[in-house]
């Protein structure tokens, strides 16, 4: 049986009768290691268009779309595109688009399809969903593809046989035809796939080929590689069935195709495509090649993508001390689906099912436990009253840090900042309804305001014009610029009792015997604003990530060794951070039970309220020049000319010099809006190359016995290359 | 004229010099600090400070603190990181390095370096002087190298007798820019720094570190950094081209690489990662809340107290690398900085794959073995490359590399088919001369036919008959 001959596609895969197959299949499935698996197609070539150069072609065509796409490949598909760099990033495709009409001034609105660009923007969205969906799970080999885990290396061992000379033993036999638009073929049987006891005839899952030697010819070529065939008729000789469907007319001439539903870029159903998850799965089946997951994939860190069963990373840890409900209720909800997903899924055996189900379960009940047990704790106390800021309550330094950890946006220059607000409200209460905190305000700057009133104010930076401001110290100024806020802590009751004493200031410890009520043990945190792009280019939320931590006065100006009478303070030693991590909504909690003392906010006061905090996440970024002398002044015009024409303030770029041995740095500070990152490159006209001042982090790593994050570029111990040497002839060519 | 003995007049510190350490009549005692010689303390089933025991560190006789003697000298070591809890009950105030030609809070640069009263260092990222940890890598890294001995509390440091030149570059998150980096780099080469540790990363590499590591480097300057827990090619990574520095992969209890460990060409030595016991410092808790690790605040605290910490990464293995190199200047403070890494790197003890790797370099860091190795002992064994020529004999392949020892003898080069050969041949004859300008020798294309895949393995032999190897997979198409 052999299909009609079809111009619209040159891939196809011809079948034996059932019969027939028996054939031998001579692909070979080899596990080169705990972790490494070679399959080799061995080809025969013959015929008119048999040459040396073809088998190369061959061989490099399979290479190259069996490895899938690389980096490389997308960023040229890009380049030829006219897309930017960060084309690939993880947006939808319609942010996407907007992102590149808001690039490409005077481009056409899709809709109306004018001028091609619809079909610009459907190939270049094609093109992203191909490399999203899969070059990440690809290895960094880049002869070796990934399935479950274990590196897979398809070669293939073509040799070119001439007209005379007898078939090699063991060497699928290919006639090449000298034609370059034949419709390539392979004769094969096909049988159910091991362990599909009722297979469905019309799904190719359920199936996969037997090809083989039979005396005679396996199949026949065209002598072109440029649409892929090779490639795709060597899946057929590793045992994978078509993933499309011919189309016919009602004289049963085929006039088309479609791909199999879910198959889109599967290079087993069209020509410009890729390798699919699945299909390496099928191999290692039909290979009878068995990874140990245990030995291949790090911990239950499975690649998340395109797997039907892997256990995400997830730190529920930060969320269930601060009680941060929706992100625990989130958590859970992604427990739940990957839990359903793992016992769904039909490659992992059960008993490695059962600790991972076990896993995922202590994990939902650790956040269940902490959703009713603690955070749905009942709070004690008199209902909150209403209270008037600056007449209730006073500020008190209470310094902060933060930053996204997620994309390292952040700055010396322009810190985050906000403001401890009391309120009578429940939890959730619309921010933006309290004082000091109009967007774009800096924080601790502006001498003389009233702490956390007037909005566009800076809070809390009146250097001792307020009680229970720390002595010594002054509150937004800290030296160096490190982020101030301040708060408000009450300092009489509305309702007040009697018998209750006239002021609380801030640190003192009350008589735990009395009847005040507990300060409240949680501070609400609510994240305004924070860059969208980061250091990888890549949009993110806007004030998700952030992590912010109150800093105890133990440590805000602590004693030096050398300063007069210093002694070793313990204050604080065993106390935990207060700190949490914002979520999507940029809304986190700190516990501040441990802590409230060394946070300058004593035991108790004598009105129990809310403790809104509201941060102003950093938006910064920088560059550096270096030089055999700082920059010039009309140099640091010239960036900030481009700066400014990019949309920052003026105000908000900054310079500083300092020495490098014989050279001299100046370093670039700005204020970092929206779509101006830190991999920007002036070309000015300067001297000097300007350079991205680029992120740096500490490196631990995860802790002992935890699920690790997914480290999927597992490399070789020992070097090595893939070279291509002249006449070279392996085992097999010197039978 | 009346003479002052010099003995006297050298007392600075209030406490007393002894006892923190491995120096004077205390020599080659071995620590008795309770997490030091216990077991078990958070259920384990090794000892509390296993890291440092299993590169040498422990408590028998024959310790590697059994090499330092009763004159070594108290090296500097500047810590760039996130700063320092010095309040911490397991850091000897004696042990921090004290700015000799500043004086303290008189509100003058006296000793003229750009910084007023930086007495025990700099915090770079508020611009004081106070380089407080809000975050606890930084305390966690110097507990490492030198958290105070015999104090009745905690744990050992590697090199108790150093002094801790704290550079504050990390804010309160562990987060920083590579400007920073390189102030703090230039910082400590300018104030007498003989080792630098940076623990710290990040995506790609910039003109003012690299020029920061040449200044530190041309000043004498070892510098030793953690390769990164990413499980990705260093090549990938910052740092990865910095010269004649100490790149330190992790490994785990049983010599392996950690599966986090960043690998490549680059990678110099590894020392343990895991599970390795330090000093928290307060109000922090440092794996809390970073992306993608799962964990739970407070999992790390070890002791009733929480003054102790927990934590894997090579961040941690970098300041036991650091110890060494510390210990090692300490015996031999004449030593230069390229010496002092060769002392490291050619003791260390093979592990992996034999010969240099790239998960592990050149093996795990042998403390006993680095602290009484010859300075000028190496032995080189690498293969950097190949590249098909047309010999003059027909095609060929060229190995590129270096072979060569500091008495050599000579190298072989020997093939062997597929993955894991357990045969080998040897297609050219022995090579004679030291291979040091990158091109080791040719092997002519025939004497690869037979198998599409080959393990070519290189061994350089020094007079004294030691021997080190290097491997390099091959695939033909």
């Amino acid at each position: 049986m052999r299909c009609s001959l079809a111009t619209a596609l040159v891939l196809s895969v011809s079948f034996l009768a059932p019969q027939f197959a028996q054939a031998q299949m001579l692909t070979k499935f080899e596990k080169e290691g705990p972790c490494k698996t070679r399959i080799t197609v061995p080809i025969e070539i013959y015929g008119d268009g048999a040459t040396d150069d073809f088998a190369f072609e061959i061989r490099k065509n399979v290479r190259d779309q069996w490895a899938g796409p690389s980096a490389e490949d997308a960023a040229a598909i890009g380049s030829s595109l006219g897309l930017e760099t960060d084309w690939l990033a993880d947006e939808d495709n319609a942010e996407w688009y907007k992102k590149y009409l808001e690039k490409n001034e005077g481009a056409i609105d899709p809709e109306v399809n004018q001028d091609g660009t619809q079909e610009l923007v459907d190939k270049a969205g094609q093109i992203r969903g191909i490399y999203a969906d899969y070059v990440r799970e690809f290895s960094a080999d880049p002869a070796c593809i990934q399935g479950e885990c274990c590196a897979v290396r398809i070669v293939t061992d073509v040799k070119v046989r001439k007209a005379d000379d007898d078939p090699t033993p063991g060497y699928y036999q290919i006639e090449i035809v000298d034609d370059p638009n034949f419709r390539s073929y392979v004769w094969a049987g096909h049988k159910a796939r091991e362990g599909v006891e009722n297979p469905d005839e019309d799904n190719p899952d359920d199936w996969q080929t037997t090809p083989g030697t039979n005396g005679g010819s396996n199949g026949k070529w065209a002598n072109n590689s440029s649409r892929n065939a090779a490639a795709h008729e060597v899946g057929h000789l590793m045992g994978l069935m078509d993933q499309y469907k011919d189309i016919k007319n009602a004289d049963g001439k085929t006039i088309g195709s479609f791909q199999q539903h879910g198959h889109r870029h599967d290079i087993m159903a069209q020509s410009e495509a890729f390798p699919y998850r699945d299909a390496i799965a099928q191999l290692m089946e039909i290979g009878g090649i068995e990874c140990d997951e245990e030995t291949c994939c790090p911990g239950f860190e499975y690649n998340r993508f395109g797997q039907n069963y892997g256990v995400t990373v997830l730190a529920v840890g930060d969320a269930i001390a601060a009680c941060n409900k929706p992100a625990l209720r989130r958590l859970r909800s992604q427990l739940v689906d990957q839990r359903r997903n793992l016992m769904l899924a039909s490659r992992i055996p059960a008993h490695r099912k059962i600790p991972l189900a076990v896993a995922i379960d202590e994990k939902i009940a650790r956040i269940d436990e902490a959703l009713k047990k603690v955070c749905d704790r009942p709070v004690t106390g008199t209902t909150p009253p209403a209270v008037t800021i600056g007449e209730d309550y006073t500020p008190i330094p209470v310094e902060s840090d933060t930053d996204s950890t997620t994309w390292c946006e952040y700055g010396t220059d322009s810190p985050g900042g906000g403001t401890l607000i009391p309120s009578g409200g429940a939890p959730g209460t619309t921010p933006g309804s309290t004082p000091g905190t109009t967007p774009g305000s800096t924080p601790g700057t502006t001498p003389g305001s009233t702490p956390g009133t007037t909005p566009g104010s800076t809070p809390g930076s009146t250097p001792g014009a307020t009680p229970g401001t720390t002595p010594g110290s002054t509150p937004g100024t800290t030296p160096g610029g490190r982020p101030t806020i301040s708060g408000g802590v009450p300092i009489g009751s509305t309702p007040k009792d009697e018998d209750d004493p006239e002021e609380t200031t801030p640190g003192e410890t009350d008589d735990p015997t009395d009847d005040t009520p507990e300060i409240p043990t949680t501070v609400y945190v609510k994240a305004k604003a924070s860059v969208l792009k980061g250091a990888n280019g890549t949009k993110t939320s806007e004030i998700g990530g952030q992590r912010i931590k109150l800093i105890p006065d133990a440590t805000k100006n602590p004693a030096l060794p050398t300063d007069p009478g210093a002694q070793k303070d313990q204050t604080g030693a065993d106390d935990d951070p207060a700190q949490c991590t914002t979520d999507d909504d940029g809304e986190c909690q700190i516990v501040i039970a441990d802590t409230r003392t060394t946070l300058g906010l004593g035991l108790k006061w004598d009105v129990s309220a809310r403790y809104d905090y509201e941060v102003e996440t950093p938006q910064s970024s920088g560059a550096t020049v270096i030089g055999d002398e700082p920059l010039s002044d009309a140099d640091k015009d010239t960036i900030v000319d481009e700066l400014t024409g990019n949309g920052l303030d003026e105000d908000d770029i900054e310079f500083n010099n300092y020495r490098l041995g014989d050279k001299w740095v100046t370093g670039i500070g700005y204020g970092l809006k929206y779509d101006y990152g830190d991999d920007w490159s002036l070309d000015l006209g300067l001297k000097y190359k300007i350079e991205p001042d680029l992120c740096r982090t500490i490196q631990p790593g995860p802790p002992l016995g935890s699920s690790p994050q997914n480290y999927s570029a597992i490399g070789g111990e020992i070097p090595g290359a893939v070279i291509s040497l002249p006449g070279h002839m392996t085992q097999e060519n010197a039978q | 004229m009346r003479i002052v003995s010099l003995a006297a007049a050298v007392c600075c510190f209030a406490l007393p010099a002894l006892a923190h350490g491995p120096g004077g009549k205390h020599a080659a005692a071995p620590p008795k600090d309770p997490l030091f010689v216990g077991e078990g303390t958070w259920g384990q089933n090794y000892p509390d400070q296993w890291a440092l025991r299993r590169v040498g560190f422990d408590d028998t006789r024959g310790s590697a603190w059994s090499k330092i003697n009763a004159k070594s000298e108290h090296t500097i070591v500047a810590i760039i990181d996130t700063g320092l809890d010095w309040n911490h009950a397991d850091i000897a105030w004696d042990s921090l390095w004290r700015n000799p030609g500043e004086t303290p809070n008189n509100g003058i640069d006296d000793d003229g370096n750009g910084y007023v009263d930086d007495i025990m260092g700099w915090n770079f990222v508020d611009g004081n002087n106070k380089p407080w940890d809000h975050d606890g890598h930084g305390t966690f890294v110097a507990g490492v190298i030198g958290a105070a001995w015999n104090n009745g509390a905690g744990i050992a440091g590697v090199d108790p007798n150093a002094r801790l030149m704290v550079l504050k570059a990390l804010n309160t998150f562990g987060n920083t820019r590579a400007s920073l980096v390189a102030q703090a780099i230039v910082y400590a080469a300018d104030n007498g720094a003989r080792v630098i540790n940076l623990s710290v990363g990040g995506e790609g590499n910039t003109e003012v570190e690299k020029r920061a590591m040449d200044y530190a480097r041309a000043k004498g300057v070892l510098v030793v950094i953690a390769s990164g827990n990413e499980g990705r090619p260093m090549s990938e990574w910052s740092y990865g081209d910095a010269e004649n520095a100490v790149i330190v992969a992790a490994s785990d209890f049983n010599d392996r690489r950690t599966i986090f460990s960043n690998w490549g060409p680059e990678v110099d030595i590894a020392a343990p990662g895991l599970d390795v016991l330090s000093l928290r410092a307060r109000y922090t808790d440092t794996m809390r809340g970073i992306p993608g690790v799962e964990y739970e605040g407070g999992a790390a605290y070890v002791g009733d107290d929480k003054r102790y910490y927990r934590a894997s990464g090579t961040s941690f293995a970098a300041p036991i690398v650091t110890g060494a190199a510390s210990l090692i200047f300490s015996t031999q403070p004449k030593l230069s900085a390229a010496e002092v890494r060769r002392m490291l790197l050619h003791s260390a003890k093979d592990i992996g794959a034999a010969g240099v790797d790239q998960y592990t370099g050149y093996g795990l860091l042998d403390a006993k073995a680095a602290l009484a190795a010859a300075p000028d002992f190496f032995i080189d064994a690498h293969i950097d490359g190949v590249e098909v020529v047309q010999g003059a004999g027909g095609p060929a392949v060229r190995v590129l590399g270096v072979a060569n020892a500091s008495d050599f003898a000579r190298a072989r080069i020997e093939l062997g088919a597929g993955k894991d050969p357990k045969q080998w041949s040897a297609p050219i004859a022995d090579i004679t001369s030291p291979a040091t300008n990158g091109v080791i020798a040719e092997i002519p294309a025939s004497a690869f036919a037979g198998s599409a895949s080959w393990v070519l393995r290189l061994t350089t032999t020094h007079a004294n008959g030691r021997t080190r190897e290097a491997r390099y997979q091959l695939d033909l198409e």
